[in-house]
């Protein structure tokens, strides 16, 4: 056991989005100005906006391509669920993470060596996938009564037959992260966070913090989302969030643009492998980048289900990151935002990045997927961190694409064409609406 | 790496029993029962018919800073919150001193969408169509402008921490899951967070209301709920040789932790110390826990490790002791495992007996009760413990109160997925 907090580093990375499996799929999608957001099929498409970015391979494809045990089977899984097994999936075979194939079984796991030591934070939602079989339920069980009407109860038990004891389970709000366990031979501390798409780098942060705590050496650690998703297109069109039914879906996703109309439905998952580093250093794995520092700060909303008060939060959150990276803003190469592609919100990340960029707001890229891949709830910045280091590595950031009147006090870039950069230090930073914000600070190897 | 020393300050509930935690525990010392059948609804016809219910009208805020609290899941939460800060003698912190309080809160799922669907499904599709042949296409063209729609948002219970940050003036906000293990992890996760320096003060806990018209026969499909339906009050039996499954609780329960330095410094009341606490994953089945209970086992020692507390150190284990076949055998072989020839002497209860599984608010509300036996000195029975069984040989101090000194409790949760959490109380000696 060591006795002062290690560095941590990133040794792998994991995506899957509607460009499909891996990160690269999703950076050179985006490098090539590319987004993925289409006309749904029917049902959905009746669900305003009627559009959105998803992913269309089959579950059992993808895993088919996977480190798996024979608990991975897409019957076994929501749609969170196989989100977050492809991208640990990916994000293992990228890490090079050793995989056995041990006591004669089919799975293609770690060994348990070292299972003592590794541990799984991933954030995510919980949500059927059969949404339209509790609508049928719902009105299966429902009647007049008087005036009104009431749920009977005589008609549950009936109704109920329509499930599989297994549905129950899958909507566990924690079977990602217990799906992770065995996935990823996990005996260490496995924690599922939710809500908010900064959920996915508070996993992330505290992912961090498990391993500078001395309770593992490695944790998988990331988020999902889906909001391409029925109950989640019902909650957004019946807040008035969701974008315009009304314009092309391709041009719908516009972080930071004056047309923007709302929130895009979409789904993804990303995955980082954070190792201390000594115990990377040991098996010879390659970094990716260092985790440098974590931050978060909560900010009520000036009403239930409204905006944060400003970029106050947002700014605290990204300044505690940056103190524990022992950085300063001038050190920041490259920020990823939410980007939500909502006028009113993405004003206020705007006057947040111009308070904590200052004089150089206006030369620092500011990347945002939604454009891309729509809403990918937690997923978001885990996604955006693992495009962020593919840039570090090859030294190109994707152009902004639907950015092409920016809002007013948004300062940075708004060029479509991707940028060549020494891409050294990055902020990934995730405000929300719901007033949560997290912030990381990474770092390419030796930079 | 030194760590800060952790302890407890204030304790809130809002569960079958009682709202009020010393009552509570009096009740629950006394060994008296709230399993019964249940009247949230008519559960005739179902398979399990059994549920643990706050019966009361809970006084909560109606008001939290931007957020409503409007379902009877954030009345809960929040009434539990409230109930804690105040127990602990604190105001809502503002300016810089926000940044020193955080908030871990484990949540389950909020209302009922069958509640808004119903009503929307049968005004769009008419009284006399069929719900199996109904054009969801038409359903979701029209529902999100029905009024019953805006209902859904409430679903994930989102606001439920950050309403309970509002209430200690918290910076931080985390909304975690690991199923049965929950409140147990949420506070576990708070601690550390304390011990790291990283902040003075944490409310942790969770809230969950699963006596539900879905989740009761869905979690009875699953065979994971005693049907014991001819005699309710009897259906919570852990250890006991005729267990059949658990029984659905709902309520809330958060506890107040604070760095030691900052307790004694404003002049707190300390309740009791966290001395440690040790997280493990089966890594095993989504469904069964390991059978030996290694992964159960390995937790509880790193929980004691973590506290350097001995094994034969431990007075008192409050077990998780769901009342499953399942996890009763393993975690009785668990505790053989972790305490050794010292778990034969050790009395180990089940609280669960008593209000069943509160799920995500289960660890939370045993490790309430867990501070207030080290204050009042009498270990809560395992009620309902007529028939010893063979694989299950510990005291489990059966149907009555004990009372004993106790200094050290191991708090054990274990959730469905693998994921398991100890936690370690102790009596405080400053």
């Amino acid at each position: 056991m060591s006795t002062t907090p290690d560095r941590v580093v990133i040794t792998g990375f994991g995506v899957i989005s509607p460009f499909g499996l891996g990160a690269d799929a999703l950076y050179e999608g985006m490098l090539a100005g590319e987004t993925r957001v289409a006309a749904l099929p029917e049902p959905r498409a009746s669900l305003r906006p009627g559009y959105g970015a998803a992913i269309s391979e089959r579950p059992a494809k993808i895993i088919r391509k996977l480190p798996a045990s024979r608990e991975m089977r897409p019957g076994t899984m929501t749609r969170y669920t196989f989100l977050s097994t492809a991208a640990l999936g990916d994000a293992m075979l990228n890490a090079n993470v050793p995989l056995g194939n041990e006591e004669g079984r089919k799975d293609l796991v770690p060994p348990w060596e070292g299972s003592k030591r590794r541990g799984a934070y991933i954030a995510s939602y919980t949500n059927s996938d059969k949404f339209d079989k509790y609508v049928r339920f719902a009105h299966h069980v429902i009647a007049r009564k008087g005036d009104g009407v009431a749920i009977d109860d005589s008609q549950v038990p009936d109704a109920i037959r329509k499930f599989t004891a297994f549905e129950f389970l899958k909507l566990m709000n924690n079977m990602p992260t217990a799906h992770a366990g065995i996935q990823g031979r996990c005996r260490g501390p496995v924690n599922t966070f939710l809500g908010t798409p900064a959920g996915g780098v508070q996993a992330i942060g505290r992912a961090y913090e498990a391993i500078r705590d001395d309770l593992a050496d490695v944790m998988y650690a990331g988020g999902v989302g889906s909001s391409v998703h029925d109950q989640m297109m019902m909650v957004r069109a019946t807040r008035g969030l969701s974008s315009s039914p009304d314009v092309d879906p391709a041009a719908a996703g516009r972080p930071f643009d004056k047309a923007a109309t709302g929130i895009v439905p979409g789904e993804g998952g990303g995955m980082l492998v954070l190792e201390r580093a000594s115990t990377a250093e040991a098996r010879g794995a390659t970094v990716k980048a260092e985790l440098l520092g974590y931050g978060d700060w909560f900010a009520a909303p000036v009403s239930n289900r409204g905006l944060p008060p400003g970029p106050g939060g947002m700014v605290r959150a990204a300044r505690k990151a940056m103190k524990a990276a022992g950085i300063e803003a001038s050190e920041i190469d490259l920020v990823t935002a939410l980007g939500e592609s909502d006028v009113e919100l993405d004003a206020i990340e705007a006057a947040g990045f111009a308070e904590l960029l200052g004089p150089r707001a206006s030369e620092v890229p500011i990347l945002s997927l939604t454009a891309h891949v729509g809403a990918c709830e937690a997923g978001i910045g885990p996604m955006a961190a693992a495009v962020a280091m593919l840039a570090m590595e090859r030294g190109q950031v994707p152009g902004d694409l639907n950015r092409e009147d920016p809002i007013d006090g948004y300062n940075g870039p708004s060029s479509a064409a991707p940028r060549t950069l020494d891409v050294r230090t990055v902020l990934v930073s995730v405000m929300t609406r719901e007033g949560i914000n997290a912030a990381l600070v990474l770092r390419r190897p030796g930079a | 790496m030194s760590r800060a020393r952790v302890v407890v300050t204030g304790l809130g509930v809002v569960v079958p029993h009682g709202d009020d935690i010393d009552a509570v525990y009096g009740r629950i010392s006394r060994g008296e029962n709230e399993c019964g059948r249940i009247t949230k609804f008519d559960p005739d016809g179902f398979l399990c018919q059994i549920g643990s219910e706050v019966k009361y009208d809970v006084e909560a805020p109606e008001q939290v800073g931007p957020y409503t609290v409007h379902n009877e899941a954030l009345r809960f939460v929040v009434g539990a919150a409230d109930r804690a800060i105040r127990y602990a003698g604190l105001e809502a912190a503002t300016g810089d001193e926000q940044d020193r309080r955080s908030i871990v809160l484990s949540t389950g799922v909020g209302p009922a969408n069958i509640d808004f669907l119903g009503p929307i499904a049968l005004r769009l599709h008419g009284d006399d169509s069929d719900p199996y042949t109904s054009d969801m296409a038409s359903f979701y063209a029209k529902a999100p402008d029905e009024p019953e729609a805006a209902g859904l948002d409430e679903f994930h219970l989102d606001t439920a921490a950050p309403a309970c940050a509002v209430l200690l003036g918290a910076a931080h906000v985390h909304n975690t899951a690991s199923a049965c293990a929950s409140g147990s992890h949420a506070i576990a996760d708070a601690a550390a967070i304390i011990a790291r320096g990283e902040a003075d003060v944490a409310l942790a806990g969770g809230v969950c209301t699963p006596v539900t018209r879905v989740l009761v026969p869905g979690f009875a499909m699953l065979q994971a709920l005693s049907t014991r339906n001819d005699d309710p009050a009897h259906a919570s039996r852990p250890f006991d040789a005729g267990r059949d499954g658990f029984v659905m609780g709902e309520g809330a329960a958060v506890m107040v932790l604070e760095s030691e330095e900052h307790a004694k410094a404003r002049g707190a009341t300390i309740l009791a110390e966290l001395a440690g606490w040790g997280y493990s994953c089966d890594a095993y089945r989504l469904t069964d826990p390991q059978p030996e209970g290694e992964g159960m086992a390995l937790c509880m020692t790193r929980a004691l490790e973590s506290a350097g507390v001995r094994p034969d150190q431990v007075d008192h284990v409050n077990a998780h002791g769901t009342s499953t076949p399942y996890n009763d055998r393993a975690e009785t072989l668990a505790i053989k495992k972790a305490l050794g020839d010292h778990a034969y002497k050790t009395a180990v209860s089940s609280n669960k007996s008593m209000f069943g599984h509160l799920i995500h608010a289960a660890g939370a509300l045993e490790g309430c009760l867990s501070v207030k036996t080290i204050l009042e000195g009498v270990i809560p029975p395992t009620i309902n413990y007529t028939d010893a069984d063979p694989l299950c040989d510990l005291d489990y101090v059966p149907n009555e109160g004990r009372e004993a000194k106790v200094d050290v409790i191991l708090k054990n949760s274990f959730g469905f997925g693998g994921m398991n959490v100890s936690v370690v109380y102790r009596r405080y000696e400053g």
